[in-house]
């Protein structure tokens, strides 16, 4: 133990610990096209943010988060940390830089590359850590995996520096090990970020969807908006602000991170839809990960690239921003509208009389009954189903 | 007596977006207008496709069968194939893993084809089996 630092009476105490995430850093980290897989949201959430959050349920109150990328969201919870972002070039000395400052004052300090999503029981690493005595303890999975957590002493700066330097790949460093039981996801690949999706769903993974269960398995965020010819089976989760249109159907596990929208009759069916990202009218994405102008088909392995606005689109993540693209838009229209307006609709008057709202909503004699929502819902499970034409889901 | 109708081979360029897809199609008009048209669109190469590009694929396929004749597809990229798929396109061409399967195809369920297929087959056995239906 480092002299100064404080003495606890519970071997799992973590008020004389400090935290530094790392996201990135390495050429080979993993990513969704520049982004790191860490980034981006899990139903409702970043793996950066709960990973956070872990930590500071745990007890560890000073975080540092070092990222190599501009982080996407501006989460509220983010400011409970500092984040600081850092050149590729210069990551690591970086890292070193600020496990040098945490370390002062402090018993020990965790080192966590994302990555992984690990859910480690800090209490546990800690309390294996006092007993073992060693210097740097590192997290093992079950299968025996080493993981990028890491707990140093605070007097272990020699063997901190090796370990960041190297990129956390020296194996030179004598380390102690523990073995962790909790659940584990590499996120390696948009596939595990998939399957993180799904044992969350399924209650394997520690991570609750940010919304309100409105159906059982049916997650809804907060100003999400479902048409109400929209079929939603669980389990599925509509991020906030999301927007699906009449006809879409989401289905077998898939989410809608926050501010996605899904156009009229486009399936989703086992896939994630990345925040800000709109899918045209009529697709079928199947066991995909979607976003920022990028589909990674998990069937074929491959990721593509679409500049098509009419298949896949990323809205601006600013909202004046996504305002002043909604006017330009809209003034894009009016000329047209106005045309329309002026001659074809005088045009029809003289010619032909305009059907009657009656006579267009009638089904012709022989017809089958129009199906209802109600009747709907009775043949999808988790359908959610609303009177107005709209639902708006304010939470 | 069995006449032979030639199958045409044609390679999509890399790029079939908004832009190309003029170009192209006056390329393919010519084979398009053959009386029964048998095409064979090699898609290996393709980099970059938009909903024009799929649009125009689909327009080619009506033209064929409009004639009596057909588009098949062979040789996808991933990006055709994630395309195809996203656009439900994929579901409406016959899609081959390789031209030379694409192009056998069209001769594929002629009756020779068929005792080709099954070289041992008794066609004895074949008015049996009717009967026995």
């Amino acid at each position: 133990m480092a002299l100064g630092a404080p003495e606890f009476s519970n071997a799992s105490d973590l008020r004389g610990v400090r935290a530094l995430v790392l996201v990135g850093g390495r050429q080979d980290a993993e990513r969704f096209g520049e982004i790191p897989l860490a980034l981006l949201d899990v139903l409702g959430r970043s793996v950066l943010m709960r990973t956070v959050d872990r930590i500071r349920t745990a007890g560890i109150g000073e975080i540092v988060v070092l990222s190599d990328t501009d982080p996407l969201s501006s989460d509220p919870a983010s400011d409970s940390c500092k984040s600081i972002v850092a050149t590729p070039a210069c990551f690591w000395e970086d890292a070193l830089q600020q496990f040098r400052s945490l370390a002062e004052g402090a018993e020990s300090v965790l080192v966590l590359r994302l990555g992984a999503w690990t859910e480690v029981n800090f209490a546990a690493l800690m309390a294996d850590h006092r007993r073992s005595g060693s210097v740097t303890m590192r997290a093992f999975s079950h299968s025996g995996k080493a993981l990028d957590v890491f707990m140093i002493s605070s007097s272990g700066h020699s063997e901190a520096a090796a370990l960041l330097l190297g990129e956390l790949r020296d194996k030179r460093i004598a380390v102690a090990e523990h073995r962790m039981n909790g659940y584990m996801n590499l996120l390696a690949t948009p596939a595990d970020l998939r399957t993180l999706s799904l044992d969350a769903f399924a209650g394997e993974a520690d991570i609750h969807p940010c919304g309100n269960e409105l159906r059982p398995g049916v997650w809804v965020g907060a100003k999400a908006l479902i048409h109400r010819n929209a079929h939603i089976v669980a389990p599925a989760y509509i991020g906030a602000f999301c927007k699906v249109h009449s006809g879409a159907v989401v289905t077998r596990g898939s989410c809608l991170e926050h501010h996605s929208e899904i156009d009229c009759g486009t399936v989703i069916e086992n896939s994630s839809v990345l925040p800000h990202t709109r899918l045209g009218a009529g697709l079928e994405v199947e066991y995909s990960v979607a976003g920022f102008h990028q589909i990674t088909s998990l069937r074929a392995n491959a990721t593509v690239r679409i500049d098509d606005p009419l298949l896949i689109e990323s809205t601006a993540a600013r909202p004046s921003a996504r305002r002043l693209f909604a006017a330009a838009w809209l003034l894009a229209l009016l000329p047209d509208a106005l045309w329309k307006w002026l001659f074809e609709s005088g045009a029809r008057q003289t010619d032909q009389p305009a059907p009657t709202p009656l006579a267009s909503s009638t089904p012709p004699l022989g017809a089958p009954p129009l199906a209802t929502a109600e009747s709907r819902t009775d043949s999808y499970q988790g359908n959610v189903s609303t009177e107005e034409l709209w639902k708006r889901v304010d939470l | 007596m069995e006449t032979s109708r030639p199958v045409i081979v044609k390679h999509v360029p890399e790029v079939l977006t908004r832009k190309q897809a003029d170009a192209f199609l006056s390329e393919v008009r010519p084979l398009l207008e053959h009386d029964r048209p048998q095409l064979v669109f090699d898609l290996s190469q393709v980099r970059r496709l938009d909903a024009a590009g799929v649009d125009l694929l689909l327009l080619c396929m009506r033209e064929a069968v409009r004639r009596d004749g057909d588009l098949k597809l062979a040789s996808l990229s991933a990006h055709a194939q994630i395309v195809l798929d996203l656009t439900r396109a994929g579901r409406l061409f016959e899609i081959f893993a390789t031209v030379a399967d694409a192009a056998r195809s069209f001769s594929g369920y002629l009756p020779n084809m068929v005792r080709q297929f099954h070289p041992k087959s008794d066609p004895d056995e074949d008015v049996i089996e009717r009967k026995a239906a």
